[in-house]
């Protein structure tokens, strides 16, 4: 008998279908066939039929031979797989402890991207039944998105469809749209190839598989994004004329501040190609500007998302913001439906920073790998530092590695339930194959957990939110604008001659971003191999060219690493990424008790030409 | 798996190099689908494109005369195929064929090739890199030359249209 059912992709907020099919005849040997994907579906779901690589490989998730089978308990450095029974009356205990001593503030909870609706929403059931207000997202790239998105206090329509994608004639795409999302290639192709008349404009600061299609690309430098939106939205302002949205006059007023000379040389984007763009988007009659919440380390995302939001809504295009999560856009909603969202309770980084000192002392991770995700110094002392740290996951990383109790759950094809994607409205997922070993869905542990807390104790009230300084939405906004772009580039004259600032690189390339995809051999098959981007002044001046090999020493090790020349980054500085393995004997790391952490300061490196001699 | 289809086959493989993204979907789904041999091979193209570059199943195909063992064959429905018995990985194939379609790492001591997903094919349907391609530049169509349809050079779609790109 076949078993086969619909589920969602979860590498990013598209949404892309596929059909899992499971054989349950056992074969001659008496083992059950391995499942099998299927993605041409006739069209149905937004990457009709297609399925880019991360999807193909998304079995992987479900047979992987490190997929963790049973709870597991740490007692004194030591790690022994335990019932589930054990494990669960251990968190319950070690909760109404600290709930007893520290109150429900005490307790935060990190909720990770691929958590479906129904898990957010018993999360939050458990968070008032522990009386706690600290709920968060915990997705570094999608977080900052989604709250820049918030604080600039822009309302634009939203494209609600891949079909209403399609019809689009003017679109204005910021960051690597098709890394981030191959399966959304298709419409904006279309929209490139459609017409001559139409606009399909890319503003990244290197040439990006997106900006390769750019009709026209617009190239800024590194961290010119927010200042080239910034520029936009002042011509589209000046445009409009008086009047408009209701934050119209307060962004009118603050943007006077900067001359358009001033924004176009931060931004290294023409102030004529800027006003082009603007006019496309706002004569079309369907035009969209559409974000990839994944951007190179040195941009700042939260005002980058916040202005194109701003920028959409001011020229009357409808708005798209694509994420790394699943279900990031749903839990986000889902948070601020419930009132968590919006300064009620500690954003993730703060809640990784209470814990650090002392305010926060149980951390109960939910299908998230914070020490993963925000790899500074703070996530790894907190998993240090908390006294619980509970984590559900279905593959060890590395916050699981520092858990005090480690709970399997399951992936997507193992769990049903509906997720919200880029496109907004939910989308169902079924469940085909059973969670491997003694795993079990979220679901079940959030409700198993909830149920316990409730029996041990009677819900208290929620713990008073803390008071802090929320500035007025626009204004608070404006300001954090100003400061980004007051502020002088980088200390980049400063670099002795032989001597480059190294930065490490978070999600410049796609490789293995996200906990979940890192665990993938997609990783390395989409990129093979580490390469370090070099501004092209200095390639010059090193005798470099492109694909040439460079002896990289740093204070902590060295590596031999292929060239990639960038124009736009400013000079003296090189950049590496810091998830691989190759790279990062480079970067400088602290031993935190059981866990690694990089500190992803700027670091001093010396380069130096491998000639073919001496390779050979 | 049919040894050979029922009738001859003149769809191929065509590639649109204006819409290429070099997302790598094709070869992730050849991956996946040959369990875990990857029968396509990725061209880069000076660090600045990543294209699939797919078996022509030629008429008059370089690898099987040069295959020593008679592995390599063109059967009746116009497929270039290998035989997995045959096959002792000598690599002389892939040094035979002009395209650089067959890799050089064998897997399974084997030579991969392309076998145009005949699975799918013989049942309809289409290769597996045609399907899981998410930017809709890779066509399984008829060769056939007609009025108005765009040339094609080398299994690839010449630009339709002169663009400049930056």
């Amino acid at each position: 008998m076949t078993h086969a059912a619909v589920s969602i992709c979860p590498f990013c907020a598209m949404g892309c279908t596929w059909r899992l099919r499971r054989d349950e005849t056992a074969s001659l040997l008496g083992e059950a066939a391995a499942p099998t994907l299927d993605y041409d579906l006739d069209g149905a779901g937004p990457n009709r039929g297609s399925l880019c690589a991360k999807g193909n490989m998304s079995l992987e998730l479900m047979t992987h031979p490190r997929r963790l089978e049973s709870p597991l308990l740490s007692e004194d450095g030591r790690t022994r797989p335990a019932g589930w029974d054990e494990a669960l009356s251990f968190v319950v205990a070690q909760l109404d402890r600290i709930r007893a001593a520290h109150g429900g503030g005490s307790i935060g909870m990190l909720l990770g991207p691929q958590l479906t609706l129904e898990e957010t929403a018993a999360a939050l059931r458990l968070a008032r039944s522990l009386g706690t207000a600290h709920v968060d997202l915990c997705e570094p790239g999608d977080h900052a998105v989604l709250s820049g998105i918030a604080y600039s206090a822009a309302r634009p329509a939203r494209v609600e469809s891949v079909e209403q994608l399609d019809t689009m004639d003017a679109l204005l795409v910021v960051g690597d749209l098709l890394t981030l999302a191959p399966c959304a290639a298709k419409p904006v192709l279309d929209a490139r190839y459609r017409s001559r008349r139409n606009t399909v404009a890319v503003l990244a600061p290197n040439r990006t598989k997106t900006a390769w299609f750019g009709r026209p690309a617009l190239p800024c430098v590194a961290t010119g994004e927010a200042p080239a939106l910034a520029l936009m939205l002042a011509l589209a302002l000046e445009a409009a004329g008086p009047g408009g949205p209701a934050w119209a006059d307060a962004a009118r007023a603050h943007l006077a501040r900067f001359t358009h000379g001033e924004l176009e040389r931060r931004s290294g984007l023409a102030q004529a190609s800027a006003a082009a763009v603007v006019r496309a988007l706002a004569a079309g009659p369907s035009a969209g500007v559409l974000l990839a919440g994944q951007l190179g380390a040195t941009a700042r995302l939260d005002l980058v998302s916040g202005l194109a939001a701003l920028l959409a809504e001011a020229v009357g295009a409808r708005f798209l913001a694509m994420l790394e999560g699943a279900n990031s856009h749903g839990i986000r909603a889902e948070l601020a439906r419930a009132g968590y969202a919006g300064g009620a309770g500690y954003t993730t980084p703060e809640l990784l920073e209470a814990t650090v000192t002392g305010d926060i002392q149980a951390l109960l991770v939910f299908g998230a790998d914070p020490v993963a995700a925000f790899p500074g110094l703070v996530a790894g002392q907190a998993a240090r530092t908390a006294a619980l740290l509970a984590v559900t996951a279905p593959l060890p990383g590395l916050t699981a590695r520092a858990a005090h109790v480690v709970l399997p759950s399951a992936v997507f094809g193992e769990k049903s339930g509906s997720v919200t994607g880029a496109f907004g409205g939910p989308s169902r997922l079924a469940a085909v194959l059973a969670p491997p070993g003694r795993a079990r869905p979220d679901l079940a542990i959030l409700e198993a957990l909830d149920a316990a807390m409730s029996a041990v104790a009677p819900a208290a009230p929620l713990a008073a939110a803390r008071a802090r300084e929320r500035p007025d939405a626009v204004d608070g906004f404006c300001r954090e604008l100003d400061l980004f772009l007051a502020a002088e580039t980088r200390e980049a004259g400063a670099c002795e001659p032989g001597t480059h600032l190294l930065l490490a690189e978070a999600s410049a390339t796609n490789a293995a971003e996200g906990a979940l995809t890192g665990q993938l051999s997609w990783a390395r098959y989409a990129h093979p191999e580490p390469l370090l981007r070099l501004s092209t002044a200095h390639a010059g001046a090193l005798g470099v060219r492109a694909g040439d090999r460079v002896r990289v020493r740093s204070n902590w090790g060295q590596a031999e690493l292929r060239v990639r020349l960038d124009a736009s980054l400013p000079e003296g500085i090189v950049t590496v990424p810091h998830r691989d393995p190759a790279v990062r004997g480079l970067l400088r790391w602290r031993r935190e008790s059981t866990v690694r952490c990089l500190d992803l300061r700027p670091d001093r490196v010396s380069l130096e030409r491998v000639t073919e001699v001496e390779r050979a | 798996m049919p040894e050979v289809l029922p009738r001859v086959v003149t769809r191929r493989i065509v590639l649109d190099l204006d819409r290429c993204t070099g997302c790598r979907a094709c070869g992730a789904a050849c991956h996946v689908g040959h369990h875990d041999q990857t029968n396509l091979v990725p061209g880069v193209v000076a660090d600045v494109a990543i294209l699939p570059i797919h078996c022509r199943h030629c008429e008059r195909p370089a690898c099987a005369a040069a295959c020593p063992t008679g592995a390599l064959y063109r059967d009746a429905s116009g497929f270039v195929r290998r035989s997995e018995l045959l096959c002792i990985g000598c690599h002389t194939c892939s040094i035979a064929c002009p395209f650089g379609v067959i890799p050089d790492e064998l897997k399974r001591h084997v030579a991969p090739k392309c076998d145009l997903c005949v699975d799918r094919v013989v049942a309809g349907g289409i290769p597996r890199c045609v399907a899981s391609c998410s930017s809709g530049a890779l066509s399984f169509v008829e060769l056939e030359p007609s009025a108005g349809a765009p040339e094609y050079v080398g299994g690839r779609i010449q630009s339709r249209a002169i663009v400049r790109r930056a």
